[in-house]
């Protein structure tokens, strides 16, 4: 390994690297400590730069003044992230073993059907879903949430894959030694596919914890928010009122919203990249 | 006859397995895909049954001076976002393609806003660049000796101003992407050009995009049809105003479906949108093949 070498070029690189760094930086310490000042000090000119007054009001202030309940919020979102996680892995864990494993008739057509749902925009089903809903009587239940997003075309579509990399073989003989194929998918199928059950996991779940638009729609109630409608709620009650923004509750709801996502990066930080990069998806 | 009971049974196993699947897209895929389409052709409240009006709604959106604007809005966005997150990304790869600590955990951090919701990102943005003179850069202005501003509440800012941001949320991703696309270039190919006293400039240009040409024209295409779709990031930030600046088509269509009620011609506005995205779908599997 040679030294590396400091060049003129390289060390202006490498001040571009802390410019960048301190842009991504600077804006999430400013929301860490907008979350624990009061209101009077967030309005202060000139604003202070570390909390003075620090204060835990707008966690729970948010709460009482708004009807909105951080907790109950949080616990609603993590309902729809981990049963909409589970079921698609459930549903297209299967589906894709038979995808990729099995012969039967109209493979490929009922495939492409199926994998024709990741291009089509969301905002194409949204007027239907609503009026399904409706006669339902789903409208502002969580249930509405879930079912919809139970029918993953990308999961589908990425266990297919990994599992069209097993070798036959391994089927066609535990199949010649009398398995039945529920048998064949649980002992065989699925020790060897947990790779990429974890990558499935984390992507789905990601995804369903930023679930907006269709939550938006389909609950009005405080008590049935999700984190992020909660935090929209927040922001345009303060504007109807006339007087500022709350600022404070806006911070901490962000900061309960956004802190299990950034702790599962820094636990899996290499894993979750790499899942993203070879999903090749962001959203 | 052994063979013709295995083939019934892998059938019979394959339909249990794709079943619930099957039976959840035809409710909640393939039965709303054609109901949207009927209804574009309809004016519907949700309450009373739909009344068949046929093209009106198609003819009235291309004479609606709000959904012009709406479209003239999400191409500007569109179009800025995307030319600049692949501009940005591209160099940023380049820029931390170096064996230093810092470019590791540049590469690290740059991670972190894509993964963060949203909602949370775009708080951040709102908190940072609140409009008065106590906002945190209003405050480094008035510092500098500059006026302060009124950031996204300012007509002539706020399109700018979401773009800025959606590049904060998003250049990471594609940096990412690229970084390990460079990686799989040979480096045999940087060295002997370098050996040949080739520029860094050209190195770049030359072979280095050339070789990433693939992963360029999919991140392309993507990043336009999600850019395409924004809704979340702007609905908490803006709303789509002051006035009409940021009213994208998904802000559009959610205001004309779900806020007025008017399912039918926000179904048109969907099957607009869609069709978009049809064609740049089509023209990817085109390219890439």
């Amino acid at each position: 390994m040679r030294a590396y070498k400091w060049t003129k070029k390289e060390i202006i690189a490498h001040i571009l690297m802390i410019i960048i760094d301190l842009a991504i930086l600077v804006p999430i310490y400013f929301l860490i400590i907008t979350a624990f000042k009061p209101y009077n000090e967030i309005i202060r000119v000139p604003p202070t730069f570390w909390p003075q007054n620090f204060t835990l009001d707008n966690f729970f202030s948010f709460a009482a003044l708004r009807e909105v309940n951080l907790i109950r919020a949080t616990i609603n979102s993590l309902l729809i992230s981990v049963v909409v996680t589970a079921g698609t892995l459930f549903f297209s864990t299967l589906a894709g073993y038979a995808f990729a494993m099995l012969r039967f008739k109209f493979k490929e057509p009922i495939f492409i059907a199926i994998l024709s749902k990741y291009m089509m925009p969301t905002a194409l089903l949204l007027v239907p879903w609503y009026w399904i809903m409706r006669i339902l009587g789903l409208v502002d239940n969580l249930i509405a949430v879930i079912i919809v997003n139970l029918i993953g075309a990308w999961t589908i579509y990425y266990m297919r894959s990994y599992i069209s990399q097993i070798p036959t073989d391994y089927v066609e003989s535990a199949r010649i030694d009398g398995a039945s194929e529920l048998e064949i998918f649980m002992k065989i199928i699925m020790p060897l596919i947990k790779p990429a059950i974890g990558v499935a996991t984390i992507i789905n779940f990601l995804w369903s914890w930023n679930y907006f638009l269709w939550p938006l729609i389909i609950l009005n109630s405080p008590e049935n928010f999700t984190m992020p409608i909660a935090i929209a709620y927040v922001r345009y009650l303060g504007y109807a009122g006339g007087e500022l923004l709350n600022y404070g509750g806006i911070a901490a709801s962000s900061l309960v919203y956004a802190l299990p996502i950034v702790i599962l990066y820094i636990c899996l930080q290499r894993y979750l990249v790499e899942s993203f990069i070879s999903a090749g998806i962001k959203r | 006859m052994l063979n013709l009971s295995v083939a019934k049974r892998e059938s019979l196993a394959a339909l249990s397995m794709i079943l619930p699947t099957l039976i959840l897209y035809a409710i909640f895929y393939y039965y709303p895909l054609i109901l949207s389409i009927y209804a574009s052709f309809t004016r519907w409240d949700f309450v009373r049954p739909p009344t068949w009006i046929g093209l009106k709604n198609y003819i009235r959106m291309f004479q609606d001076r709000f959904f012009i604007d709406a479209v003239i809005v999400t191409v500007e966005y569109v179009s800025a976002t995307v030319i600049l997150n692949l501009i940005l990304g591209i160099s940023f790869a380049l820029l931390l393609n170096r064996p230093t600590k810092l470019a590791a955990f540049t590469r690290a951090l740059m991670f972190l806003p894509v993964i963060i919701p949203d909602a949370a990102a775009a708080s951040i943005w709102i908190i940072m660049f609140a409009p008065g003179p106590y906002g945190y850069v209003n405050y480094l202005l008035t510092k500098m000796g500059y006026p302060w501003l009124k950031w996204f509440d300012d007509q002539n800012l706020a399109l700018p101003m979401i773009i800025a941001y959606s590049i904060w949320k998003n250049v990471g991703f594609n940096t990412l992407v690229f970084y390990s696309g460079l990686k799989s270039v040979p480096r045999e190919y940087i060295e002997s050009a370098q050996v040949d006293g080739a520029s860094d400039w050209h190195i770049s240009t030359k072979i280095i995009i050339p070789l990433l040409k693939p992963i360029v024209i999919f991140q392309l295409i993507t990043s336009i049809i999600s850019a395409w779709q924004v809704f979340g990031s702007i609905y908490i930030i803006t709303k789509g105003g002051p006035g009409n600046a940021t009213r994208v088509l998904g802000i559009y269509l959610y205001e004309v479906a779900f806020e007025e009620m008017r399912a039918g011609y926000g179904s048109a506005i969907a099957v607009f949108m869609t069709a978009v995205i049809l064609v740049l779908t089509i023209l990817q599997l085109k390219k890439l093949r």
